[in-house]
């Protein structure tokens, strides 16, 4: 239980610390449609 | 269906265009959005999405021996293959996994539409360069 919470805790620090981990993500979508054509 | 994509969370702006047969959307930093919620929408206003061209921030991981990028927080990893006649962003992916494996990446690509549901996504890599803060 205590070790879950230490993990917990330093996942969300890691997060917190490393900006770029949290960062990955969609720019941008150009998604071709078909029935609009 | 414009309304309904910029009604999500993490939409910056929505472009229809029916002389392209596309919808490009520009998302904003921190977005949680992802292809499967686009493909829904244009899909519940009766029309077939077809492959997407992506421009996505994730970090290089390898899978069974190949290239993928992580998109880290949402779990969807995309197996990397080669665009037809560029193997450049390809072959750079194989070396930063290799020297820089935790840095994440600004990669653009094409993502098809898979007949199988259960097959791993692919995008198909056209560049790849570190991605801006």
């Amino acid at each position: 239980m205590m070790s879950n919470l230490k993990l917990g805790a330093a996942a969300l620090a890691l997060i917190l610390l490393v900006p770029s981990v949290a960062r990955a993500e969609l720019r941008r979508v150009d998604l071709k449609i078909f029935g609009m054509d | 269906m414009r309304v309904a994509v910029r009604k999500l969370d993490g939409v910056e702006s929505v472009e229809v265009s029916l002389e392209r047969a596309s919808a490009d959307v520009h998302l904003r930093p921190e977005n949680q959005v992802t292809l499967s919620q686009l493909r829904k929408i244009i899909k519940d206003n009766g029309f077939s999405p077809r492959e997407a061209t992506v421009t996505v921030v994730g970090t290089l991981v390898e899978r069974g021996g190949k290239p993928a990028l992580s998109l880290t927080g949402s779990g969807i990893v995309w197996l990397l293959t080669p665009a037809e006649g560029e193997n450049t962003a390809y072959n750079d992916a194989l070396q930063r996994i290799k020297t820089a494996p935790t840095a994440p990446v600004e990669v653009v690509g094409t993502v098809a539409v898979l007949s199988n549901a259960n097959q791993p996504e692919e995008l198909s890599v056209q560049s790849l360069k570190p991605a801006s803060k």
